[in-house]
């Protein structure tokens, strides 16, 4: 490798490693997710590593941003109230799987995209919808907003809605048809085989 | 008009008055129910979508690649343009209707600068010069914000995604487009439908890929989208609080 390239590689991963600091209380949400934007456009411009180095990252990256687990048992809806202890564990390590496998799939489209925040609107009590566009080539910017909830002073995304499409609840309402067909295993079985197939290294 | 799309009005049409009270339902009370996903007639809707994919494997999909891949993009934005120029009398005639000025005449400024600098449309002007962005209406939303409910969710063969209130806008929007009655010449509609089907297919082609390989219940990932982007349209994309997902601190 030329050592000019390796060397905006290793400031590039310094930089990641700068901006992944944890949430502030002092924070605002719309800060916590400049952060969080500049970590991920920093993951998606500099892929160097293997596609499961490359997973590994965006893992990493998701346990930080996300509340992984309100997102799942969300993503579960009525019927995490009716799985067993062994059910949830297991749904929970696929669904993060599955989310992992998605993104790397979807990350793979990126093309210069750059990230603009454009403001905050306050949902409930606990969450915050932080207004953000993403500038595309060649095409209309896109309109994403993140749901952050703070809890014990801490920030994590709990949903991520582009153009007025919130992902959580497209999920939610997929999950349901699944296990209303073939019960809470039938979903975990179909997670985990679409995570292995789109990441077979995962 | 064909016998199909006659047909398909007045089925819309009896669907609508029987469930116009039907309120929009995206969510449930306490984050712990089963979403109403307002879909009584799933095993009929899943057919016409198994239906509807078999066609668009073996005719939409494959013209939109070829599309894409003959014509380049300059080529492809100009159709998109023009196509989307032409909406513009039934958006402003849906702007006035549900009682919008502003953005009725924001559509009529796009208008008027594409249709007479940008060669009718082909070029964006508007964009250029940094109008107001554009938007897009339809009878469907007008009937919503006049009160109506979306009724049980539609899968139309060829059409897609739909549900009665949206149906009956779909024929409204097609009757009241100056373009239909302008373009009387079978062969020019058919040329307008072609390309609006090609632009809209090809624009599509990644993402709907995309979502197909990372769902695993496709039909059902449709629905959920078409809803809330139904929802989202009508509210002019500021979605109410009250319309997204509760989700608890805690389900135990």
């Amino acid at each position: 490798m030329i050592p000019a390239l390796r060397r905006r590689l290793l400031l590039a991963s310094l930089l990641a490693f700068a901006v992944a600091r944890p949430a502030l209380a002092d924070e605002t949400a719309g800060e916590f997710i400049r952060a969080f934007g500049e970590e991920t456009l920093n993951l998606l411009a500099n892929q160097p590593g293997t596609e499961a180095e490359r997973a590994e990252r965006l893992r990493g990256l998701l346990d930080r941003g996300f509340d992984m687990a309100t997102v799942g048992r969300a993503a579960l809806g009525p019927y995490w109230r009716q799985a067993d202890e062994t059910q949830r564990t297991v749904y929970l390590a696929a669904f993060v799987d599955f989310i992992v496998a998605t993104y790397s799939v979807r990350i793979r489209d990126y093309n210069g995209e750059t990230f603009e925040l454009v403001g905050e609107r306050p949902l409930d009590d606990k969450d915050t919808l932080v207004l953000t566009r993403v500038h595309r080539h060649n095409k209309e910017p896109l309109k994403i907003d993140y749901r952050v909830r703070t809890r014990d002073g801490e920030r994590h995304i709990i949903d991520v809605i582009v153009e007025g499409l919130s992902m959580l609840t497209s999920q939610r309402q997929e999950f349901a048809a699944v296990v209303q067909r073939e019960g809470v295993d039938g979903l975990i079985a179909q997670l985990r085989a679409r995570a292995d197939e789109l990441m077979p290294t995962l | 008009m064909s016998s199909l799309k006659v047909g398909l009005c007045v089925f819309g049409l009896l669907w609508a008055m029987g469930c116009a009270s039907t309120r929009p339902q995206t969510e449930s009370g306490t984050g712990a129910e089963v979403d109403d996903v307002g879909d009584p007639l799933e095993p009929l809707n899943r057919g016409i979508f198994a239906f509807n994919r078999t066609i668009d494997g073996l005719i939409l999909k494959p013209a939109a690649h070829i599309y894409r891949g003959v014509v380049p993009e300059l080529g492809r934005e100009g159709v998109h343009n023009v196509l989307s120029n032409w909406t513009a009398p039934v958006t402003f005639l849906n702007d006035v209707l549900q009682g919008e000025p502003d953005r009725a005449s924001a559509t009529l400024g796009r208008f008027f600068l594409n249709t007479g600098f940008g060669l009718l449309g082909l070029l964006d002007v508007a964009t250029y010069v940094g109008a107001e962005e554009r938007h897009d209406e339809d009878f469907g939303q007008t009937l919503a914000v006049w009160g109506s409910g979306e009724g049980p969710y539609l899968m139309l063969p060829i059409f897609g995604p739909s549900n009665p209130r949206d149906a009956v806008g779909l024929v409204a929007d097609k009757l009241s487009d100056p373009l239909t009655w302008v373009l009387l010449d079978d062969t020019a509609s058919f040329v307008r439908s072609g390309a609006s089907a090609l632009d809209t297919r090809s624009r599509y082609l990644d993402e709907l890929d995309s979502l197909e390989r990372t769902s695993i219940d496709f039909y059902a990932a449709l629905r959920s989208l078409y809803r809330q982007r139904r929802n989202a349209d009508i509210h002019n994309g500021a979605v109410p609080a009250e319309d997204y997902l509760l989700i608890p601190e805690d389900i135990e």
